[in-house]
C-alpha cells in the first residue's frame, strides 16, 4: 500500500500534453514503418538471392540490427552518426525506427516467401512465366498471407519501441509523460494512464489488421 | 463464512480510505529514521552524472560531494549506506514509492517539489549557468541566445530544465536524460548552449577546456537539500541537527575543498 495517495486530477488538467504527445508518437511510427516496409522488403529478397553480394548485404544488415539495442542505436545514429550527417533529433528518431524495424521485418518476408512450397515457382516458371512474374503474381501474394500475423506484431513492437526516442530529447508521449511527472509529482497516476494510451493505440492497430487478414480469406475462398 | 468476508471487506475498505488520504497531515506512520534502525541500513537514492556531487569511480562505487555527506549521515545513524541509481527525473517517485530513505542528489528545494516531498535545510548554495561552444567567444548573456532557431539543450526534470522553459521565448529548449548527454549534444553543434548546474559546468570546463566557455555569472540562486518522504518530521529535524553540526566541520571542510576546489579527482570518476 506504501504512502503514496493517488490524485488522477492530473490527468485530466493534462490533456493536451497527453494528445499531443500521443500524435508526435503515431506520427513518429507512421514515417518509420513506411521507411521500414520497403526496407524489409528488399532486404527480405537480399537475404534469399542468389547474387552473393546482395545476400551478403542483406545478411550482415539484419545481423547488426538484430544485435544492438534499439536504445544504443539511437544514441549512435543521433551522437555518432550526428558528427557527419546532420539529422537532427526527429529524423534520428524515424531513421533509427526505420532500420531497426526494417531487419525485424526483412526476417519475416524471407520466412514467407521461404515457407511457400518450392514446387509453386516452379510450375510457374513450367507454364512459361518468368521468375519476376513467378515471383509477382504466384509466390508473393501466398507468402502475403503467411506473412501478415507476424509483421502485425512487429508493428506494434515499433509504436512500443518508439518511446525509446525521447533519450534524443524527440518530444512523444513518452517525454510528455516524463516532463509531467518532472513537474506534477503523480508518476504513478501519469504512467499508468500513458500505458492505457499506447495499449488503446496498439490495440486499434490489431484490429485494423485483423480485419485486412479476414478480408484477405475470405476473397480467397 | 459470510462473516469473514464482511469482515475482510471492512478491512479492505478502511485501508484504501486510510492510504488514500494522507495529503496535509503530519505522517503518523513510521518515520525514515525508524525505518533506517529496522532496516539496519540507509538507502540513497542518486542520480550519478552530476559533477562534483554524484558520480562513479572506475569500480562502480559512488563517489563525490554528495556521497561523502551520505556516508556521514550513515555513520552519525551507524548504519551502513547502500546507493540505489535513478535518472533524476525518476528520483521522487523512487522515495513516494518507498524505494529509498532519502534523495541526496544535489537537488534543489523548490515549492512544487515540496508539496511532494520534504526538504531539510540547505546544504549547498549554488545556481544556473549557461555554457556555450568554446568557437562561440561573443555571447555575454543568456538574453543574447534567446533568437528564434537557438537550441538549448537541458537536463530533463532538473531546475535548469523548468527555468529554461520559463527565461527563453523564441529560443527552443531540448531535453537530454542527463548532463554529459545535452553537454555531448552542444559540443558536437546540434545544441547552442547549456543550461545547468554552475558547479557541473564548471567541471565539464575543467575536463574539455576549449572546446566550451562558460558564460560568466549566475542566471538564478538556488540552495540545495535532502529530500525525504513527505511531512516526515522527526527525520528532518534530525538531518536539520546533524548539518548544523558537519557543515563547517573538518570532515566537511576536506570533502568541498576536494571536490569544488581542485581537478585532482577527475581521473579517477568515470562518466554516468
Amino acid at each position: 500500500m506504501g504512502g503514496y495517495s493517488y490524485d488522477w486530477s492530473v490527468i485530466t488538467n493534462n490533456k493536451e500534453v497527453f494528445i499531443d504527445g500521443a500524435i508526435k508518437t503515431l506520427e513518429i511510427s507512421a514515417l518509420a514503418l513506411l521507411l521500414a516496409i520497403p526496407i524489409g522488403i528488399i532486404f527480405g529478397l537480399g537475404r534469399i538471392s542468389s547474387n552473393r553480394i546482395f545476400n551478403s548485404i542483406s545478411s550482415i544488415y539484419v545481423e547488426v540490427m538484430r544485435g544492438v539495442p534499439l536504445l544504443v542505436l539511437l544514441f549512435w545514429i543521433f551522437f555518432v552518426l550526428g558528427q557527419f550527417v546532420r539529422l537532427g533529433p526527429y529524423w534520428s528518431a524515424v531513421v533509427g525506427l526505420a532500420v531497426f524495424s526494417g531487419a525485424f521485418i526483412a526476417e519475416i518476408v524471407r520466412a514467407g516467401i521461404q515457407a511457400v512450397p518450392k514446387g509453386q515457382m516452379e510450375a510457374a516458371r513450367s507454364s512459361g512465366m518468368s521468375h519476376f512474374t513467378a515471383m509477382r503474381y504466384i509466390v508473393l501474394p501466398q507468402a502475403l498471407r503467411r506473412v501478415l500475423p507476424p509483421l502485425a506484431s512487429q508493428f506494434i513492437i515499433l509504436i512500443k519501441d518508439s518511446s525509446l526516442v525521447s533519450i534524443i530529447s524527440v518530444i512523444d508521449l513518452t517525454m510528455n509523460a516524463k516532463n509531467l511527472v518532472a513537474t506534477s509529482f503523480r508518476p504513478l497516476e501519469v504512467w499508468t494512464f500513458v500505458a492505457v494510451i499506447y495499449f488503446v493505440m496498439t490495440f486499434s492497430l490489431s484490429l485494423i489488421i485483423r480485419y485486412f487478414e479476414k478480408r484477405m480469406l475470405s476473397r480467397e475462398n | 463464512m459470510k462473516k469473514w468476508l464482511t469482515a475482510m471487506l471492512m478491512i479492505t475498505v478502511l485501508l484504501i480510505a486510510g492510504c488514500s488520504n494522507d495529503g496535509g497531515t503530519i505522517s503518523t506512520e513510521n518515520s525514515t529514521l525508524q525505518n533506517v534502525a529496522k532496516n539496519k541500513k540507509l538507502v540513497i537514492g542518486m542520480s550519478p552524472g552530476y559533477f562534483p556531487f554524484d558520480m562513479k569511480d572506475p569500480n562502480g562505487d559512488f563517489v563525490g560531494y554528495d556521497v561523502d555527506t551520505a556516508n556521514a549521515i550513515g555513520e552519525w545513524l551507524g548504519v551502513p549506506v547502500e546507493y540505489k541509481q535513478f535518472t533524476f527525473d525518476g528520483l521522487i517517485p523512487a522515495l513516494q514509492t518507498g524505494e529509498i530513505d532519502m534523495i541526496l542528489a544535489g537537488m534543489t528545494i523548490r515549492g512544487d517539489r515540496a508539496l511532494a516531498v520534504s526538504f531539510s535545510n540547505p546544504y549547498y548554495q549554488t545556481g544556473q549557468g549557461i555554457m556555450v561552444p568554446g568557437s562561440n567567444n561573443t555571447t555575454k548573456s543568456w538574453e543574447e541566445l534567446d533568437v528564434k532557431g537557438n537550441k538549448i539543450a537541458v537536463g530533463i526534470g532538473t531546475t535548469g530544465a523548468l527555468l529554461a522553459k520559463d527565461i527563453f521565448k523564441n529560443a527552443e529548449v531540448m531535453d537530454f536524460e542527463e548532463f554529459p548527454s545535452a553537454a555531448t549534444a552542444m559540443v558536437q553543434g546540434q545544441a547552442d548552449a547549456v543550461l545547468y548546474d554552475e558547479p557541473a559546468i564548471a567541471v565539464w570546463k575543467l575536463r574539455n577546456g576549449d572546446q566550451v566557455r562558460p558564460i560568466e555569472g549566475l542566471i538564478s540562486s538556488e540552495n540545495l537539500g535532502i529530500a525525504v518522504k513527505k511531512n516526515d518530521i522527526e527525520t528532518i529535524l534530525w538531518l536539520n541537527s546533524f548539518l548544523a553540526n558537519y557543515i563547517d566541520s573538518p570532515a566537511e571542510l576536506a570533502s568541498r575543498t576536494k571536490w569544488f576546489e581542485t581537478g585532482d579527482w577527475l581521473n579517477e570518476v568515470v562518466d554516468e
